[in-house]
């Protein structure tokens, strides 16, 4: 038995979209917002960020398990120790989280742009200005939230990186017979 | 002795104790809202919604030790790159049983490039020892959960779905109408 869903990716309602230009001048603004704000304040952020995706991805089939299987071994009350003990938990439940997938992706999609010569040209470029509206309330952050949302993250990235390699090389290369020749080794390897 | 001025109540320490409770409490829900209004000013992210096209419903049918697929295709109606990952959560009886499925997407995960289509393959396995019930999950992609397909599998006997499977070789075999009489007979 099969079932067919159909679905769309769309930008989101009432926003500037996702383009090229926007996805830069978000990266430039954040990159500048770092001037105005303290290293724990930017690291608060991001562990925030990575125990909000935890959250989320805790919920999926896959997500729930791994954290059970986790929760059933040592790794969950000695990580909850450190993180009680250093007092990191603490730090990032106040702050605000920062939207780490969702950056990542539109970095991504910013390598992958054709337009990106003609849009770095036209820099500066202003960013779209913040609705005003306050963030969600902010959740008690524990560390297999972190861990959790911390791994589901190198996994987007590890399986992005591999897509981006398949686009610029579709066949798998063991053997180059033109072209120039590695550098050989000559003399000792300690070099 | 040293138990009786222990339990003594000194309502001076119980004043202050509450005190910093309270100090230490209102410190930290400033914060908070501090740190909420900072992220009021903070830089935009433009962002991506799952919009599905054909209702929200997905409903089947199977059977313990049995698999059944849903296809969901992706179409990509921004203008740049987008990433779509999708996945399961776990699915839920009204008699209170959890099913975490194991399924095999394919792809697992993909680059959707602007004005163009993914389809994903999600072969679902059903546990040989899964009780029969009606079980309702959720089909999402990874970071785009607000939006979900609601996935309802009706689980039902193992003996009936292959009673059902066999009805129509035993009507192709029956010549007859007193066979087919016998196997009523036989069912009931």
């Amino acid at each position: 038995m099969t079932l067919t869903a159909k679905a769309s990716l769309v930008d989101v309602e009432d926003s500037a979209g996702r383009t090229t230009a926007s996805l830069l001048a978000a990266l430039v603004s954040r990159l500048a917002l770092l001037h105005f704000i303290s290293g724990a304040d930017a690291v608060a952020s991001l562990v925030s960020g990575f125990a909000a995706l935890g959250r989320e991805v805790s919920k999926t089939s896959a997500g729930a398990a791994l954290r059970q299987a986790l929760n059933a071994s040592q790794v969950a009350s000695n990580g909850q120790a450190v993180w009680t003990t250093v007092r990191i938990g603490e730090n990032a439940s106040t702050a605000i989280p920062s939207p780490v997938l969702e950056q990542f992706r539109n970095d991504v999609a910013l390598l992958l742009a054709e337009d990106l010569e003609n849009v770095i040209s036209m820099m500066p470029i202003p960013p779209e200005a913040p609705s005003g509206a306050l963030p969600e309330p902010q959740q008690t952050v524990t560390f297999m939230d972190f861990m959790i949302g911390y791994y589901a993250f190198s996994n987007e990235v590890v399986s992005a990186v591999d897509a981006m390699a398949q686009l610029g090389q579709p066949v798998k290369r063991e053997v180059v017979s033109h072209g120039e020749p590695a550098t050989p080794l000559h003399g000792s390897i300690l070099r | 002795m040293t138990d009786e001025t222990e339990k003594t109540p000194n309502p001076l320490s119980d004043w202050l104790r509450l005190q910093l409770e309270f100090q230490g409490r209102l410190a930290d829900e400033t914060l908070r809202y501090l740190r909420r209004l900072q992220g009021a000013a903070a830089p935009v992210t433009p962002g991506t919604v799952l919009l599905p096209e054909t209702g929200t419903e997905l409903r089947g049918e199977a059977v313990p030790g049995g698999s059944f697929e849903v296809t969901l295709e992706v179409e990509n109606l921004q203008r740049v790159h987008s990433i779509a990952a999708p996945v399961l959560d776990p699915m839920v009886a009204s008699s209170g049983t959890t099913w975490y499925p194991e399924a095999d997407f394919s792809p697992a995960f993909s680059l959707v490039a602007p004005d163009s289509m993914i389809k994903f393959v999600i072969k679902v396995s059903v546990p040989p020892s899964l009780p029969p019930g009606t079980y309702t999950g959720a089909l999402s992609l990874r970071g785009l959960q607000q939006m979900a397909f609601r996935l309802t599998v009706v689980v039902s006997e193992p003996h009936a779905a292959v009673s059902q499977s066999d009805k129509p070789e035993k009507r192709a075999r029956s010549s007859g109408p007193k066979k087919s009489s016998k196997s009523k007979a036989k069912k009931s």
